[in-house]
């Protein structure tokens, strides 16, 4: 073998032969430990998480570092596709958390609820803090049905006499009036709880009891004491 | 001795020295997106061939495939006026992504999550781990075993009471 030849067995050939050799060698579950993480994280089902966590004992070390404490479970159980599904039981009175770290389950017990989401005429409102967004919603709706004005950051809202009220960390208080056609919904400027509104309008004060310990918390409303 | 526009010119093209020894001639202005190579040439210490024992010939191209790819345009001067332009452009380059990373073996797979984490090439290490977790999701524990060839070092027991337990989990 002359030397050019052997350049060229040792550049290409050998060089074939040492990689097949490498990749042969090649252990999943050696993958670097920072790698895992990145891996684990873009799964969007903790279940997937949690099932790599069953696959060797270094993915385990990894996924218990990353997999939330729990993991709601309505009941444990598989479905007729073997996964375990969740819905959401309107009767049952409890939910069951699933311990991630010691593969145990806790049942939880709700409180009773007055009105029963099954009722045709009940109505969820929700309040997102994030963007200070409201909406409501009720059984057999797709969606949420959202109101038009969100900028006005509502930080508590009250059910009142069969009305829905909220309250800004500015003091303005709104009626939501949500039977009214989707084009008119808007919040309803009721008025500013200031010293002095509260000075002047005393029909306040009956909202006042349900927002009291809000405005309490919140803002600064003056002398309202001197009301009582 | 180099003359000045030499030594500029040197210093405009890095090398790169992969594990079984080859040597790869990567634009400055390419090799950036590696974290590694950035800090490097900040440090002004790419001077002659630099040594990457982690990575191997075959592996390295792929990322100098991929860096060529990502290579930011706007340095050359090519800059896109209209916005449906750069829209295309971002649709035809996570095309392009999938393509290069399906394409892929899974010893290439691993081999390219080992060598973009050494380099530190932030977006094409997620690329890839986006691939992996896109081949675990729905498994079963057995089944990402057998798909990736690893041994369970689970002692006997504690394979007993995993099954017991989370039988939700499994199937």
């Amino acid at each position: 073998m002359d030397k050019l030849e052997f350049d060229w067995f040792t550049k290409y050939v050998f060089r074939d032969i040492l990689h097949l050799v490498f990749m042969a060698q090649v252990q999943w579950s050696d993958l670097p430990v920072e790698i895992l993480p990145i891996i684990f994280l873009k799964l969007n089902d903790p279940c997937d998480v949690y099932r790599c966590g069953l696959v060797c004992v270094s993915w385990k070390s990894i996924v218990t570092t990353i997999l939330p404490p729990f993991l709601l479970l309505s009941n444990v159980g598989k479905d007729e596709t073997g996964y375990f599904h969740f819905e959401a039981s309107l009767n049952k009175q409890s939910c069951s958390l699933f311990n991630t770290q010691t593969n145990e389950t806790h049942e939880i017990f709700l409180p009773e609820v007055e009105n029963s989401p099954l009722n045709p005429t009940c109505l969820v409102l929700a309040i997102r803090h994030f963007k200070g967004i409201l909406a409501f919603c009720r059984p057999g709706d797709k969606s949420w049905t959202f109101f038009e004005d969100c900028r006005r950051c509502p930080e508590d809202v009250t059910f009142y006499k069969g009305e829905f009220y909220a309250v800004n960390s500015f003091g303005h208080l709104f009626h939501l009036h949500c039977n009214t056609p989707a084009t008119h919904r808007k919040y309803y400027v009721y008025g500013r709880l200031t010293s002095c509104s509260l000075g002047n309008t005393i029909t306040w004060w009956s909202w006042m009891a349900n927002f009291y310990w809000l405005l309490d918390m919140d803002m600064n409303i003056g002398d309202h004491t001197s009301l009582m | 001795m180099s003359t000045p526009s030499s030594s500029v010119f040197s210093y405009r093209v890095l090398k790169l020295k992969s594990s079984d020894g080859e040597i790869f001639e990567v634009k400055q202005t390419v090799a950036v997106q590696s974290g590694v190579l950035k800090q490097m040439m900040e440090d002004g210490c790419t001077e002659g061939e630099i040594p990457l024992n982690n990575v191997d010939s075959p592996t390295l191209a792929k990322i100098i495939e991929w860096c060529n790819k990502h290579h930011d345009d706007d340095v050359e001067g090519r800059v896109l006026s209209q916005e449906k332009e750069k829209e295309k452009e971002k649709a035809d380059m996570k095309r392009w992504e999938s393509e290069f990373i399906d394409a892929l073996n899974r010893d290439e797979l691993y081999f390219l999550l080992i060598g973009s984490n050494y380099m530190n090439i932030k977006e094409l290490l997620d690329c890839a781990a986006q691939k992996v977790a896109g081949m675990v999701k729905g498994k079963t524990p057995e089944a990402i075993r057998e798909m990736f060839n690893i041994q369970s070092d689970f002692t006997e027991e504690e394979e007993k009471a995993i099954r017991k337990e989370n039988q939700w989990a499994f199937n």
